[in-house]
Formats: C-alpha cells, structure tokens, sequence
C-alpha cells in the first residue's frame, strides 16, 4: 500500500465509511500485533494491545494530521496503550522487583517463570524465549524504542520525531537496550561468551 | 571509554543501516581483528533475528471491524467494549428525532412536519455522533487502560503530534454536565433538551481541544443551561464549521464538535 493509497482509505473513513478500515488493519496487523507482544511478553495481553489500539485509531483518526507515516502515528499509539498496560500490571503486582535503568528510572521487574539452562545453545527457538523473557527485564521505555526499530523498522529519524527525542539519544538508546538485552542472554547461556565468533573469520558479511 | 565500547556503539548503529562513512569501513576493519566486537555485533543481530514480525491471530480484523461497526462515527473520541453502545444509541435515537421534532416546530411553527425535509437525516446522525455517551466504567478495563493512557498523554506533555485523546486540557466547559436539566440554544438555532442523553451529547461535542482566543464577533449561539446547582450560559462560534467554545469568563477553546454535528443533534 502506498502512502496515498494509504491517505485516501484514511479520508474514506473519516468520510463515514467505516468499512474501508478494514484495509488499514489488514495492512497493519502483523506489525502492531508483533509489537504489542514483544511490549507485554504474552499472546492473549497482546491481542488485547493490538484490538485496542486499532480501535483507538479509528476513534481518533480524526487528529491524525498526516505529518509522519500512518504506520509510525499507529505504532506509537500502540507502545503507548502498552506502556500503560504495563504500568498498571506493574502496580497490581504483589510479587516483584525493581529495575532501575540508566535515566535512573525505577520500574518493576518481571521475574522469569522459570529458569534457564545454561547448556542451551543458539537454538532459535530457545533464544527468542530467552530473548522474551530478556525484553521483560528492560524498562518499557527501553523495551519500546528497541521496538520500534527492531520490529516495526523505524529509522532513527522516525523514532526521534515520533518519540520527540533527540537522534543522538535514540541511537544511544537503541544500543543500551541492545547491550543489556545481550548482557541478560550472556548471562543466561544463550549466547556463548567467547566461542562463536573465535572460530569464524570475518564476522560481518552483510 | 575504550576503543572497543566506541565500536559497540557504532555495531548498533551499523546493523540499523544508519551508519554512514567513513565510520562504517573503520568499523568493518576492526570487526575482522576484534573477536570481542564481532561477538557483540553477533548477540545484536541474534536479537534482531529473534524480533521478527509474527502472525496476527486469526479473528483480529474481524473482531475490530465489529467494534468499529458498532460504535460508527469516524470523530468519536473515545472507546468502549463494542456491544455495550447499543442501547444508548438507540436512545440517542430516539432522543434526535424528539430534538428534531421540537426543533422544527420552535423555528418553523408554521411548517408541517410531514412536508419538513430536515426530519429525515436525524436518523443518520446516530451514527455521526462523536463518543461514548457511557459515564466512565469503573469496572471496566478497557476503558480504564484509556483513562490512564489519556491521563499519561497530559502528564507528560511531550505528545501533543499524537495527542489522539481530545481531552487533555479542560474536559468539559462544566464540571457536571450529568446535572444539566435543561439546556436552551438559541441563535442560529433554537432547541431545548431536556433529556440526559441528548444533553451529554451535546457536552461531549463541547470537549475541549485546545484553549484559543475567544473571537470578537458576536457568538454564533448561546446556550443557557439549568442544573441543580444553578443555571449559567456558554457561548459558541462557529467558524468555519469548527465550534470555539466560551464559558463568558474569557476562556475560550476549539470544541471537539463541529457546528454540523451540533446542528444534527439539535436537528
């Protein structure tokens, strides 16, 4: 879908024709669907996520105003309703602990159901729980921008002006949510300390 | 900081595609001697593979075109589990053809309502009315997770390019509207509502947008209304369609509303 595709099903709507949304979630889904799973770590929450930001965007269609892409004004819509998610979870929470961050922002911390093995190796799938339950233990904010980027592509540029950030604290943010993400899977075994890349010649080939 | 922890950074920007020259070769050349920032660039990119986009389950596209459906209205403001609007719209319904009904007859008392063309598209504005007109759920989560993300909009107050939520900075030019008896327009239109319903409909449409300017010119309509803690006017301007909304104290604001979803409700 083009952007004036994209821009002409959205006057559609805002018109009265309710239907013609059905493209824009259609077209959508995957990406906020992926995003709000990776935000609240488990399937049915993230079906709750994505439903409702879908809906809140067609409620407030009316104030998109088309100065960044659809898909980035959807995606922060989304983050945000898990973001708030989040936050009240956190505040339910009887059993918990504390993260503080690197603003010195203190959250809860989810703890992991269960524990890992270290023998694990790169297994995809064992890697993407760990890479879950790693997610978890980041502050949303964190978990968010390396979203964002990771999951729904945004360029730097993108996220800064949807998160009103600066460019230079959006690439150091990216990279402290990578760094610690990779320090939990470190710590965990999932990704071995010093033997896979010590074998191979020349470990970027992109 | 290190050579290696300067690296670290640029692999998180490399792997991003934001890296530009001449860092990039200079990072490509220190990648094949440096095994510790290959790992590192390794653990990013196993992240990044490990993040990829998944399926939506079955049964979301439909279950948000019901929703939608149900609640019509491309400007509503806020959401509600789909399902639970009907009854209120189909009081809203009810409600319009009333207003309409007595509106026609306050402005043309002369004119039979048989003959009266403006009777008919009342029944379409149903569906463009804008909101919930359910007072808040307290039991209900979904509309309990908007409250806090509406409130989080306000409080942080970095937002306001994404600011989807029309109610953060005065609510509502009353505090109670649900007090409102009787509310009177007069000007370029002349209704009086006394149901509920109809009366917070038109409190929703007066939602604050954004504070203004209060215009110069004289407004479009006054609206007198009478609650049990006494009785005052509102005025409103319309221009261009849009309505700026005042409470005659010199806070002006751009209402939620336009001035053609205010004239479909007071018909």
């Amino acid at each position: 879908m083009t952007r004036e595709e994209e821009l002409e099903i959205i006057a559609q709507v805002r018109s009265g024709d309710a239907d013609a949304f059905e493209a824009l979630v259609l077209e959508h889904q995957n990406k906020v669907y992926s995003l709000a799973l990776r935000m609240v770590g488990n399937e049915e929450d993230a079906r709750d996520m994505a439903q409702e930001a879908f809906i809140r965007a067609y409620n407030s269609l009316g104030s998109f105003r088309g100065e960044s892409k659809f898909s980035v004004w959807l995606y922060r819509l989304t983050s945000n309703i898990c973001i708030d998610f989040l936050r009240g979870r956190a505040k339910r929470k009887t059993v918990s602990l504390s993260w503080e961050d690197e603003d010195g922002e203190e959250g809860e911390l989810e703890i992991p159901d269960e524990r890992f093995s270290p023998e694990a190796g790169l297994e995809r799938a064992e890697l993407r729980e760990a890479v879950r339950r790693g997610l978890a233990q980041l502050s949303p904010e964190y978990r968010e921008i390396l979203l964002l980027r990771e999951i729904n592509g945004l360029s730097y540029d993108e996220i800064s002006r949807c998160l009103r950030l600066e460019e230079g604290t959006v690439k150091s943010r990216i990279f402290r949510a990578r760094k610690k993400l990779s320090e939990i899977l470190i710590r965990e075994g999932n990704i071995p300390e010093a033997s896979a890349s010590n074998e191979r010649k020349g470990g970027v080939d992109a | 900081m290190s050579e290696c922890d300067r690296f670290e950074l640029l692999i998180s920007e490399y792997l991003d595609g934001e890296l530009q020259e001449p860092e990039k070769t200079e990072l490509e050349s220190h990648l094949r001697k440096c095994s510790r920032c290959r790992r590192v660039c390794d653990a990013f990119r196993a992240i990044s593979l490990s993040l990829g986009e998944e399926a939506a389950p079955a049964g979301l596209t439909e279950d948000v075109m019901a929703a939608v459906r149900t609640r019509g209205g491309s400007g509503a403001k806020r959401a509600s589990k789909p399902g639970k609007s009907w009854p209120k719209y189909l009081a809203l319904a009810a409600c319009l053809m009333l207003a309409v009904l007595s509106a026609v007859r306050l402005s043309q008392p002369r004119a039979p309502a048989a003959s009266q063309p403006d009777a008919q598209p009342a029944q379409f504005g149903v569906a463009a009315v804008p909101g919930d007109l359910e007072p808040r759920d307290a039991g209900d989560d979904s509309s309990l997770m908007l409250e806090d993300a509406a409130s989080q909009d306000s409080a942080d107050g970095t937002d306001d390019k994404y600011n989807y939520n029309a109610e953060s900075c005065l609510p509502l030019p009353l505090e109670e509207p649900e007090q409102v008896s009787l509310l009177r327009i007069s000007g370029r239109a002349e209704a009086e509502l006394t149901d509920p319903e109809c009366i917070a409909a038109v409190f929703e449409l007066l939602c604050c947008v954004e504070p203004t300017q209060q215009p110069d010119a004289p407004a479009s309509y006054t609206l007198a209304y009478e609650s049990e803690d006494g009785s005052g006017t509102l005025e409103l301007w319309s221009l261009d369609g849009e309505l700026l909304c005042s409470d005659g104290a010199g806070a002006a604001y751009e209402a939620a509303g336009s001035e053609a979803e205010l004239l479909e409700l007071i018909g």
